[in-house]
């Protein structure tokens, strides 16, 4: 049943050949789709990286007054840390704190100068064992002396994840419909493919050649344009985290950023998507031509 | 080799092409069909080479009842089958070796077979020297002729000819019919639809004619005509 592959890839390009602009829709199309399906899983993977960063990191922050007694502050580390709800505790003192200020804005060297080392509070870093119970901790330490602010961080980040949803969820959407677009585009282009080629398809069904035979390189020809589009795809992600995503290092240091690992991760997933839909679409495309 | 068994075929319920139609040809029989346009001589063709199926009746070639063969074995079938039209269905942009070849290749034949086998065929049908002209610069005849050798180049059992000489002149006809004869001496089964009186009634080979899809004569050395 061997095929001599000559003749699956003469076929194949002489098609890809025969409508160029046919083709430019189909592969631009399956591009963006990709390309948006490969952002929506970095903003995903993005996320997850956030999310295990302030899991390692901090919680709340309890900032301190600055005329806070070295008594009144034992007092409060141990009141905290006998909490059950508690984790750990860590205390920050205004050199630390301020040498943390340098260092996350370190490309910004006139904020850092604004800001005197004095300025920063001294504060007591506490992990949670369970997020949730940020109320019945702060309750218990609200009208303690010595307690300037009580900020609960996990609230902070869960701001930015409702918003990082709706993004994703969108993100997706867009990319399903501009998939289903891309499949119906390449299904268009085999088609006319099929077209073209009718005389030597009735030939072949005339002289005993099997359907697999008549249809692969209608198939070689849809997967190659969904390949091409996934191709280009890969590509941009690369091009956009070089240009977008890598300056974000210098500007804002704290957050961990999506690296060159994560984009080839996408790799497999954009190429089987790129298969799966172009499959999908050559197979339908041919069907109806091919009944005997 | 082939055998109709009370077979029927009916258009969309209302056109009757083939009635009641029995037949059986032998192993290396060659039989012409005749009878006017629409009596029901292509769709015999199609229904032998599966491209239609009989609304009812048993239709056997060689052997096989070919009413219950799956979809997929039916290129097989037609492995067994040559056949030739009367506007050839050659490919336009290749060349005559090309054409043939083609047969060959689409069903999975190595290539030292195919460049074995297409030049003696070009050469039994009286083309070895014009392996690498277009169709659109051969004659008639000439295109006939690729396709006859395409048609017989995989050495099937049946030729199945319709209206081969349909667009060709009285003696381009004659040496088609020659050719014919040729395949048909090698030991293959030929079965051709015609309406060229001449031709029958030169050949004297068995006739059987069909009117509005019935079969009215099955006659060994036939004529075109009634009589004989």
């Amino acid at each position: 049943m061997a095929r001599s592959p000559r003749y699956f890839l003469r076929e194949t390009f002489q098609a890809l050949r025969r409508n160029g602009l046919v083709l430019f829709a189909a592969v631009s199309t399956a591009f963006v789709a990709l390309f948006l399906l490969g952002g929506f899983l970095l903003v995903r993977q993005e996320v997850n990286l956030v999310v295990a960063s302030t899991e390692a990191n901090v919680e709340v922050s309890i900032y301190l007054q600055d005329t806070i007694s070295p008594a009144q502050q034992q007092n409060l580390q141990q009141m905290i840390q006998r909490m059950p709800q508690v984790a750990t505790v860590g205390y920050e003192s205004k050199a630390e704190a301020y040498a943390r200020f340098k260092e996350i804005f370190a490309n910004q060297p006139a904020l850092v100068e604004n800001v005197s080392p004095d300025a920063l509070p001294a504060s007591f870093r506490v992990k949670l064992k369970d997020p949730q119970q940020f109320a019945v901790v702060s309750q218990q330490l609200v009208g303690q002396p010595g307690i300037d602010k009580i900020v609960d961080n996990q609230q902070l980040y869960n701001r930015l994840f409702a918003v990082t949803r709706i993004f994703r969820v969108g993100m997706l959407a867009v990319a399903v419909i501009m998939l289903i677009s891309a499949a119906a585009l390449i299904g268009n282009t085999v088609r006319m493919a099929v077209f073209a080629r009718r005389r030597e398809i009735g030939v072949m069904r005339l002289v005993g050649a099997t359907n697999w035979t008549i249809r692969v390189p209608f198939l070689l020809e849809g997967i190659i344009e969904g390949m091409l589009g996934a191709a280009a795809a890969i590509a941009a992600l690369f091009i956009m985290k070089a240009w977008f995503i890598d300056p974000l290092h210098n500007n804002v240091g704290f957050l961990p950023l999506i690296s060159t690992r994560d984009i080839l991760y996408t790799v497999p997933f954009l190429l089987v998507a790129s298969v799966l839909v172009s499959v999908a679409a050559s197979l339908l495309a041919t069907r109806k031509f091919l009944e005997v | 080799m082939i055998k109709l068994d009370h077979v029927h075929k009916v258009y969309k319920d209302t056109v009757t092409a083939l009635d009641d139609v029995s037949i059986e040809v032998t192993k290396g029989e060659f039989v012409f069909v005749v009878g006017p346009s629409g009596s029901g001589k292509s769709t015999l063709i199609s229904l032998l080479i599966r491209e239609e199926q009989p609304s009812s009746g048993e239709i056997y070639v060689a052997g096989k009842n070919i009413g219950n063969l799956p979809n997929w074995k039916v290129p097989y079938l037609r492995r067994n089958i040559g056949t030739i039209f009367q506007d050839f269905k050659l490919l336009p942009d290749k060349t005559v070796y090309d054409n043939v070849a083609f047969a060959l290749e689409v069903i999975g034949r190595p290539r030292h077979v195919i460049e074995a086998r297409v030049p003696e065929i070009l050469e039994l049908v009286g083309l070895g020297d014009k392996l690498s002209n277009f169709p659109n610069e051969l004659s008639g005849g000439e295109q006939q002729r690729v396709s006859i050798a395409r048609a017989f180049v995989s050495r099937p059992l049946i030729l199945l000819a319709d209206e081969p000489t349909g667009n060709l002149d009285p003696s381009t006809s004659v040496d088609i019919m020659k050719l014919l004869d040729r395949i048909n001496r090698t030991g293959t089964t030929v079965l051709m639809a015609t309406h060229d009186n001449a031709i029958v009634d030169a050949m004297r080979r068995r006739v059987i004619e069909l009117m509005d899809g019935k079969v009215v004569r099955d006659q060994a050395r036939g004529v075109y005509g009634y009589g004989a």
